[in-house]
């Protein structure tokens, strides 16, 4: 049994750690001049596709639903392209403002490479506004905004190549508001023998996402809410159809679907909504597609809501599987069984995480070890 | 900022000791006995140890069912204390008597007598016996402990820290999709990166020191273990500053914990633990059935009892 000078001891030394850290964040800051402090590189805009030239100037951006119509000078919505001089160009252009090597789970991604860990990039700019957004100093701003890094594909592949990391992911902001990029670097990460994953609130348009589903390989669809209500005041989306569109588009495509869902507390967590997404996702996308409900933090405008209870996620949990659905998962809190992937005709947990740290993985060939059956993904 | 106020935060709890003067009760606790250290317990030591319980308790998420069955581990300990205590009485109250015989031949500075140092040894070897015996025991509720808990907690049990203020990863985990959670190493580098050459060959070596400081406050090192750390931080550094945007997002969190100082002291104090032990003992038993673990858990149970019970007319 730990005594109280134990314990006391115990807690001095490991505050000497933070301790250290603390002080040295602090000489570093204040060794600083102001203006190292403030960095941003930004490489000059590239004309954008899927758009088509108007009179008096304008043009009108046909990547998403918006099809807005932009005078000379003006910005879309997702704030990465801009009308100059009578073209519509993006300054997505090849400055992300974020890099990570983030473990696949975190995309979520499931059923996939789930031993594996995926290189994340992305650049400023979403097409919706979403008011919990935990992303939004990255997804709220223009590229001309953020501290952009400077991005050589070589050095990138050549590192994921040296890291034996297998893949490149578009996530944190909206990969398909930037796809001339995206789309270019997927296609050469296919060249090299990398796969390709996108991170997508599914609010893009039939053609573009058509063409930028050639070099994908699996997605994570965010289907927020089911109601157009909820989508206009918590998103900034009137119409929410085409959200579900794009799902069936990348069903159709013979793409890894993965559907995620943000359970906001007295927002989108009633059983009603939970139990129609559920429905819509077992019949029109099929009961094996994995749906990961995601627990909510305070953040951005609804920093004043409180987190998701447990109980919440159970129940809507319990809600996927009795409308069919085999693989439901619990994300944002652990540990809990609704980490792990469990056989759906045996019940044995065939892959144990922690969040989204893989404990275990007991798949052979993709096939539950104690009975055969298979369980669909991407496993190698 | 957020993270930086926490560790502030974390620093200011870390540097405070509890009060000596006061109640006779804080003043017996803060002196220690002859030749002994003055003790650097307060009248919030209950209170540290019960909140670092509480931090562990709610990291680990554990189900009505779970906290039932290590309740019912910590009643089987609290049995074999007992017993163990009982059968020890015994043996201690005899041994009292053979070494104020013993204490009496060496004030004399006489010959101690074989009979007397034998039936000493018998006695002690006998209630060490029973310690021993006990502590099996005690160590087999604490493996029994280990298979209440899932994996999952399990993997969190290892990698728990006792903190008043829990740190990022258990207070605010990161989240699916989430882009940045910035740990202070990373947002140190990054800064670090940021600075001109002849800046940082200013700088690079009081940034260093500044971050030893509150280290070797908590052990001795010497004057050539300084400069080797010091060295040994301003060339990570250095590399850090080297490297291409890619390569150091990519590298980020690999270099944050490098970055971080050497804790010499905490270092030796987990090898002495394996050295002790073997194996260490359960790191559950020790919080989970700790005093301080247990009133957490009753409460707990008894706060989703109340919280199952049907409601009344009156509600």
């Amino acid at each position: 049994m730990i005594s109280r000078r134990e314990f006391l001891r115990e807690m001095m030394v490991q505050g000497a750690s933070v301790a250290s850290a603390a002080l040295l964040y602090d000489a570093i800051r204040r060794a600083l001049p102001r203006e190292a402090l403030a960095k941003g590189r930004l490489l000059p805009p590239i004309e954008a596709e899927y758009y088509s030239k108007e009179q008096g100037g304008a043009v009108t951006c046909g990547l998403c639903p918006r099809r807005e119509t932009l005078a000379e000078g003006e910005s879309g919505f997702c704030k990465s392209r801009k009308n100059i001089g009578g073209k519509l160009m993006t300054y997505a252009s090849g400055q992300p403002c974020v890099i990570n090597v983030d473990p696949v789970g975190k995309n979520p991604l499931g059923h996939v490479l789930p031993e594996s860990s995926v290189f994340c990039i992305a650049h400023a700019g979403c097409n919706m506004f979403c008011k919990y957004c935990q992303n939004w100093p990255f997804s709220q701003k223009s590229p001309m905004e953020t501290d952009n890094l400077e991005f050589r594909e070589a050095d990138a592949f050549q590192l994921a190549e040296a890291k034996k990391i297998p893949a490149l992911t578009f996530t944190y902001t909206e990969g398909s508001s930037h796809i001339e990029f995206n789309k270019r670097l997927a296609h050469s990460a296919h060249r090299q023998g990398f796969r390709a994953f996108l991170c997508t609130n599914g609010y893009v348009r039939k053609e573009p996402l058509v063409d930028f589903l050639e070099a994908i390989d699996a997605v994570t669809v965010t289907i927020k809410g089911f109601t157009n209500a909820f989508y206009k005041e918590y998103t900034g989306v009137r119409d929410f159809k085409p959200v579900l569109d794009a799902c069936k588009t990348i069903k159709e495509a013979g793409k890894w679907i993965e559907i995620a869902t943000l359970l906001v507390p007295g927002v989108n967590d009633g059983e009603k909504e939970v139990r129609d997404i559920a429905a819509w996702i077992a019949e029109s996308l099929g009961s094996d597609t994995p749906w990961h409900l995601e627990r909510f933090a305070p953040q951005f405008q609804l920093a004043n809501l409180p987190t998701t209870p447990v109980k919440t996620l159970e129940r809507a949990r319990e809600i996927g599987a009795q409308k069919g659905l085999k693989y439901v998962y619990l994300s944002n809190l652990a540990p809990h069984e609704g980490n792990h992937t469990y056989c759906p005709k045996c019940r044995q947990p065939v892959i144990k995480r922690l969040g989204f740290k893989l404990l275990s993985n007991s798949l052979r060939d993709g096939r539950c070890p104690h009975c055969r059956t298979k369980i669909p993904g991407i496993w190698s | 900022m957020e993270t930086l106020k926490g560790a502030l935060f974390a620093i200011a709890l870390c540097g405070l000791l509890g009060a000596t003067a006061g109640a006779e009760e804080r003043g017996r606790r803060a002196h220690g006995g002859p030749g002994e250290p003055a003790r650097l317990e307060g009248p919030a030591s209950d209170l540290r140890q019960e909140i670092q319980c509480l931090n562990l308790i709610n990291a680990l998420n554990l189900t009505s069912e779970q906290v039932k069955k290590i309740l019912a581990v910590a009643d089987r300990r609290d049995e074999i204390q007992r017993q163990a205590g009982a059968r020890i009485k015994g043996a201690e109250e005899e041994l009292e008597a053979l070494l104020s015989k013993l204490r009496i031949v060496l004030e004399k500075q006489t010959e101690i007598p074989d009979d007397l140092a034998d039936r000493v040894r018998r006695v002690e070897h006998r209630a060490m016996r029973v310690r021993e015996e006990a502590e099996t025991e005690l160590a087999q509720t604490g493996q029994e402990l280990d298979t209440i808990l899932t994996e999952g907690q399990r993997a969190v049990m290892e990698s728990f820290k006792p903190c008043l203020i829990p740190p990022r990863d258990l207070r605010d985990p990161v989240r699916a999709g989430q882009a940045s959670d910035s740990p202070i190493g990373e947002t140190a580098l990054r800064q670090v990166r940021e600075m001109s050459e002849s800046e940082f060959d200013r700088q690079a070596n009081a940034i260093a020191e500044r971050g030893l400081i509150r280290v070797t406050e908590m052990g001795k090192y010497s004057d050539e273990e300084k400069a080797k750390e010091r060295s040994r931080l301003v060339a990570v550094m250095r590399k850090a500053r080297a490297m291409s945007d890619v390569e150091f997002e990519v590298n980020k969190a690999a270099l944050a914990k490098e970055f971080q100082p050497t804790n010499k002291v905490e270092d030796l104090r987990k090898q002495m633990e394996v050295a002790r032990t073997g194996v260490g003992p359960s790191k559950a038993a020790r919080f989970l059935l700790s005093p301080a673990g247990v009133s957490v858990l009753r409460k707990r149970a008894r706060q989703t009892a109340s919280a199952a019970r049907p409601a009344t007319a009156r509600d």
